[in-house]
């Protein structure tokens, strides 16, 4: 590997909620194909962090650079044609469509028909909906859900519910994935599988940030760890230097 | 267990063209069988009910973003049609384009800023502007004819073809709502119905793939208006004589009322609740004082054991039985 180019770049950015210092000063850069994870104690404002990078409210100060894109005060939707998607730390798949229909909306930022065309059916958009369930069937093969594409996304099982958000958020073909703790919730088996999907989402040429908790995880498929106490940034670097990091330890286990 | 019961969509496309095909032959053969005027009035109503209803379903059922108002704009488009076409001597087919325009232009400036906004704020958005209309049309008398009405609306007409009886204009607004029920089926069953569907699911999922919420949800609103005022035109030109009454804050009401009984997120559901208390009022006649009562009393029976409406609900149960006799001969 040569020299890793820098895809995303956080930079000084806080966020206040009220007097509430969510976020305080806090910088980082992701590497393009790298996992990047972020981790810190409950409250320490991993998915704050998140939610800035994908416009759900913007930053109080400072700016997040997406490919030489300053997106800090773009919305959501305009993130997502970026070519940046997200799954939630609690689930939110659409309970009211079916699980290919989810994927299916995943695919939106890939197809164009508005309302005119789709209210007149005109070929184009037959063409287009041939096109995004064929991509959206493909998808779910990859996810092992193809058999039950038509189930309601609200009787899957937990653990397939998180798979399906993942799928629905690949769908919209990101160069940068952002997944709010994939493996909360999941047995050691499901875990593993989990973290082998990670795997093979990078293996297609995908930037991710993990937000997690399981550090047995996090230590084993991140590139570089950025650690989060307090809204501030108390350490980052390779697994191996942080784990080494005395402020680190100090965060999660308290000073003697 | 549970779960396996209910895996299934309601309807798959095949089965939806299947339905187009028997609407449309009950619309051609009904007359064939049905000779009472006032039957064909009652069904008539139905037609008309089941234009604004399948609009406020792509809202409500679909969208989950609920409106108290439409009956201002089923309002606009009768008065619009009756103001334009008798007064001025417009053309009527064009008329109702204009009003359709019109109408659609005036919810986007209701819907959008509310809609911006976190919260039930279209519902007060609504109520507020329906009143509004409504004191328009009782207080504008010079131009509306306030309270005692507006008469002398001409019948529309194709050439030499006048629908000046019930018969014909039986046809005529239910090849409307054909056509309401083909394009929001085409609609539903789209990239744009699906980004409907899931603002409704979640609106901060929807958002971060992709879909412009705000956007979406004032272009449904409009949507929604626009074939209310479709449906107001076309009853100013059956009935030829219209009043603020029939578009007061209780129409609006009723409208919502059927898009839940029938079933939200359902199109044939619209139709279902529209004829079921279209026909139901009719009846109830005779209690005129205590059918606030009785909706009231339906809408909260079939919220609380068919939260899906009767359509939807219903459906799923036949489903839900059948995959259970399925199960239990497995199990022998």
């Amino acid at each position: 590997m040569g020299i890793s180019e820098v895809i995303l770049k956080v930079d000084h950015v806080r966020k206040f909620f009220g007097g509430v210092a969510a976020l305080n000063d806090v910088s980082f850069e992701v590497n393009r194909n790298e996992i990047t994870a972020i981790i810190g104690p409950n409250g320490a404002g991993k998915t704050t962090l998140i939610n800035l990078i994908t416009g759900i409210y913007p930053p109080t100060s400072g700016k997040i650079v997406f490919e030489r894109k300053t997106i800090s005060r773009l919305k959501p939707f305009h993130i997502a044609y970026q070519g940046i998607t997200r799954t939630f730390q609690n689930i939110q798949v659409f309970h009211n469509m079916t699980v290919l229909e989810n994927v299916m909306v995943g695919l939106h930022t890939q197809t164009e028909s508005e309302f005119l065309n789709c209210l007149l059916h005109l070929p184009k958009v037959k063409r287009e909906e041939r096109q995004v369930a064929e991509e959206g069937a493909s998808l779910l093969r990859f996810f092992h859900l193809e058999s039950k594409s038509d189930w309601l996304s609200s009787s899957l099982p937990y653990g397939e519910q998180k798979r399906l958000e993942i799928a629905r958020a690949l769908a919209g073909k990101p160069k940068l994935l952002l997944l709010d703790e994939p493996v909360a919730g999941l047995n050691i088996r499901e875990t593993e599988e989990m973290a082998e999907l990670i795997l093979k989402i990078k293996k297609m040429g995908i930037t991710i940030i993990l937000v997690e908790h399981d550090m047995n995880l996090v230590m084993g498929i991140s590139d570089k760890i950025t650690v989060l106490n307090y809204g501030q940034k108390i350490s980052g670097g390779t697994p191996e230097e942080v784990q080494k990091d005395p402020k680190v330890i100090q965060a999660y286990l308290g000073e003697e | 267990m549970r779960n396996r019961f209910k895996f299934m969509a309601p309807f798959t496309q095949k089965k939806e063209t299947l339905f187009l095909i028997i609407f449309a032959l009950g619309i051609v053969l009904i007359p064939l069988f049905v000779k009472n005027k006032y039957y064909f009035m009652v069904m008539n109503i139905v037609g008309l009910n089941t234009i604004v209803v399948i609009g406020l379903n792509l809202l409500i059922g679909f969208t989950g973003q609920i409106s108290l108002g439409h009956a201002a704009f089923y309002g606009m488009g009768a008065y619009l049609s009756a103001i334009f076409t008798t007064t001025y001597g417009f053309p009527p087919w064009p008329t109702i384009a204009l009003a359709m325009i019109i109408t659609g232009m005036v919810a986007y400036f209701v819907g959008y800023p509310s809609l911006k906004l976190k919260g039930h704020y279209l519902v007060m958005a609504t109520l507020g502007f329906s009143i509004i209309v409504h004191i328009f049309m009782v207080e504008l008398d010079q131009i509306t004819g306030g309270p005692s009405g507006f008469p002398g609306i001409p019948h529309l007409s194709i050439g030499k073809l006048v629908f000046h009886d019930d018969l014909k204009n039986f046809y005529l607004i239910w090849t409307f709502a054909f056509l309401c029920i083909l394009v929001s089926l085409n609609l539903v069953n789209s990239r744009v119905g699906r980004a409907l569907k899931a603002i409704h699911g979640s609106e901060v999922a929807a958002n971060t793939l992709g879909i412009d919420t705000d956007k979406y949800k004032a272009k449904v609103f409009v949507l929604s208006a626009i074939f209310a005022s479709l449906a107001g035109s076309l009853y100013a030109h059956y009935i030829t004589f219209i009043s603020p009454r029939s578009f007061d804050f209780y129409y609006s009401i009723q409208v919502v009322t059927m898009v839940i009984v029938g079933g939200m997120g359902s199109v044939w559901g619209a139709f279902f609740g529209a004829g079921l208390l279209t026909v139901l009022s009719e009846i109830l006649h005779v209690t005129e004082k205590f059918n606030i009562i009785i909706y009231g009393a339906i809408l909260t029976l079939v919220l609380v054991f068919l939260p899906e409406g009767m359509v939807v609900g219903f459906y799923s149960f036949y489903r839900r039985r059948k995959v259970k006799t399925l199960i239990e001969k497995e199990g022998n």
